[in-house]
């Protein structure tokens, strides 16, 4: 299944296991998600590294650019970086990419970033490209998830008051809807928050 | 590392070793795509020359201490005459040493002029790094340092040769061909050998005209697999030496064909594979395992392309025909989505074996 960017996605708990099996290698991936559930990827994976193989040997940084990257690398000696380079855009990866000897790092190195970030790596870091071979996977997307979950909660919000969507719309302009929090709530679901507290006429 | 170190069918480096052994002050380009093995050749170089009693040769990456985009002429210099001062310090300090350290990094150091009767002035040794107009003095600087530590090294090996790598990273080719006119010039003036590892784009258009500066070009080639036995063998072989045990049978062969006869790409897609068979929880690689780490490669490759390069990988693909007209074509190629073969006497182009079937499904 493809995810964010057009990579295969993959949970983090899996690609954690993924990681932890590269253990002892000098490897280089990339993990993406759109830049709302990019903290949320970033904290799932560190856990689940920390919970696979202990809380030492995984480190987060956040580096401003290149040069705070090669700092940071140079200053830690944990086997698994998960860096966060979601500010990186085509200056600091071209910088990346020319001083790549000084990132080289003796195991895992994880780049958590956004497809956009990521297609500028791609675009302006090719000797690191090669180095990221397969290792780049997708942060699954929740927006088809929330969709999922939404229709199912309107479905039972439909059958519980056997009333239509459109129905529930045209007495809350009326304001005739009950005050029921369930009405509110479909009310939300719909998109039509702003009728909640129609404004007196 | 050396005992998982293959030879190539046309191996460079055995190339290279055998054309300093007879002349020990040559200049050598060795050029080639991004994974393309350069790094292991010029290592497999130094291990050749190794075996040369009268040679010495130092491996020098010259990006590991200093910014690339910001070599200028004597930086190679500097850096050479930091390597030879690294093989000396066992001997001791020495002031040629120190001067090695003073001309790279910088340093006060007590004047030799005679400042109006002042004993104690003190100059200022600037580091390598300056304006161009100060360019001619730091190369001679930088030159002098080598003319005095080349003796002491010279003592154990009459010849010395300096296997540069890094240099092809340079993304500004004038700037490149500075540091070839200067410092490799001033190399071979001092009789020391050079290999130099430089940037793919110097074989295309008028950026050509650099190769000439050298006395041999060595050109380190895709391995076009599906026409060459030998070189598809060499694959194989790499992979049964190293992992032998973890691949069934089955699993190699397309393993070779998705790297399209790039060593790095090769144990990439291994090394992925590898890890498909662990969370599979299978013993061994089989081509289900091999299928999914040549898809996760080929989406990762496709990232960051403009619809008008998907349009000329479209055209690779379906006519084999590429023209490299801009910077953007020229970088399809540095980026390995389009593979250059020279093994036989006409170029042939092909998209990266593992992109070809994902260009399919957008193409329809």
């Amino acid at each position: 299944m493809t995810g964010v960017g057009g990579v295969g996605e993959m949970p983090a708990g899996e690609f954690a296991l993924r990681l932890s099996a590269l253990r002892g290698t000098a490897t280089y991936a990339a993990y993406l998600a759109n830049a709302s559930d990019l903290e949320a990827a970033i904290t799932e994976l560190v856990e689940e590294l920390r919970a696979l193989i202990s809380d030492d040997a995984v480190v987060r940084i956040a580096p401003r650019g290149s040069e705070q990257l090669i700092a940071d690398l140079a200053a830690t000696s944990v086997e698994i970086v998960v860096a966060d380079t979601r500010t990186f855009a085509a200056p600091e990866w071209k910088l990346a990419d020319r001083r790549r000897s000084a990132i080289a790092h003796r195991g895992v190195l994880v780049f958590a970033t956004t497809p956009a970030s990521f297609a500028d790596l791609m675009r302006n870091a090719e000797n690191l490209a090669s180095w990221l071979g397969g290792e780049v996977f997708a942060y699954p997307d929740h927006a088809p998830v929330a969709a999922t979950q939404r229709e199912a909660r309107l479905a039972a919000l439909r059958a519980w008051a056997s009333q239509t969507d459109a129905e529930i719309v045209e007495a809350a302009r009326a304001g005739t809807l009950p005050r029921d929090p369930e009405y509110a709530e479909w009310l939300v679901l719909l998109g039509h928050g702003e009728l909640l507290d129609p404004a007196p006429p | 590392m050396e005992r998982f170190y293959i030879d190539s069918p046309r191996s460079v480096s055995a190339r290279i070793a055998a054309e300093l052994e007879i002349a020990p002050a040559t200049s050598h380009l060795l050029v080639g795509g991004v994974g393309s093995g350069k790094t292991t050749e010029l290592l497999a170089t130094q291990r050749r020359i190794a075996r040369i009693p009268d040679i010495a040769a130092l491996y020098v990456d010259v990006t590991r201490r200093h910014d690339i985009a910001k070599m200028t002429p004597g930086a190679i210099l500097a850096q050479v005459g930091l390597a030879l001062a690294d093989q000396l310090q066992h001997l001791g300090p020495s002031a040629q040493v120190q001067a090695a350290h003073h001309v790279a990094h910088g340093a006060w150091k007590q004047s030799d002029q005679d400042y109006e009767g002042d004993q104690d002035a003190w100059e200022y040794v600037r580091r390598i790094l300056v304006p161009p107009e100060r360019v001619a003095a730091d190369v001679h600087r930088a030159r002098q340092v080598l003319d005095a530590l080349l003796p002491r090294v010279r003592l154990k090996a009459p010849h010395v040769v300096v296997l540069l790598d890094g240099l092809d990273r340079i993304a500004d080719l004038p700037a490149f061909e500075q540091l070839v006119i200067q410092d490799v010039k001033a190399l071979s003036s001092l009789g020391v050998g050079v290999v130099l590892v430089g940037p793919l784009r110097a074989l295309y258009g008028l950026d050509r005209v650099l190769v000439q500066r050298f006395d041999s070009l060595q050109i380190q080639p895709w391995i076009d697999v599906s026409r060459d036995a030998a070189g598809h063998d060499f694959l194989a072989r790499v992979l049964t030496t190293r992992a032998g045990d973890a691949f069934d049978a089955p699993a190699i062969e397309p393993l070779v064909a998705g790297s399209g006869g790039v060593l790095r790409d090769l144990l990439s897609l291994a090394q992925s594979a590898l890890v498909e068979a662990y969370m599979d929880g299978a013993d061994r690689v089989g081509s289900h395992e091999v299928d999914d780490a040549v898809e996760s490669f080929g989406r990762k490759h496709l990232q960051g392309l403009r619809p008008a390069e998907l349009e000329v990988l479209q055209r690779v693909r379906t006519h084999g025909s590429f023209v490299q007209t801009s910077e953007d074509d020229l970088a399809l190629l540095m980026t390995r989505r389009v593979l250059e073969y020279r093994t036989e006497n006409q170029p042939r182009y092909a998209v990266h074996p593992t992109i070809e079937g994902l260009l399919q499904e957008l193409s329809e």
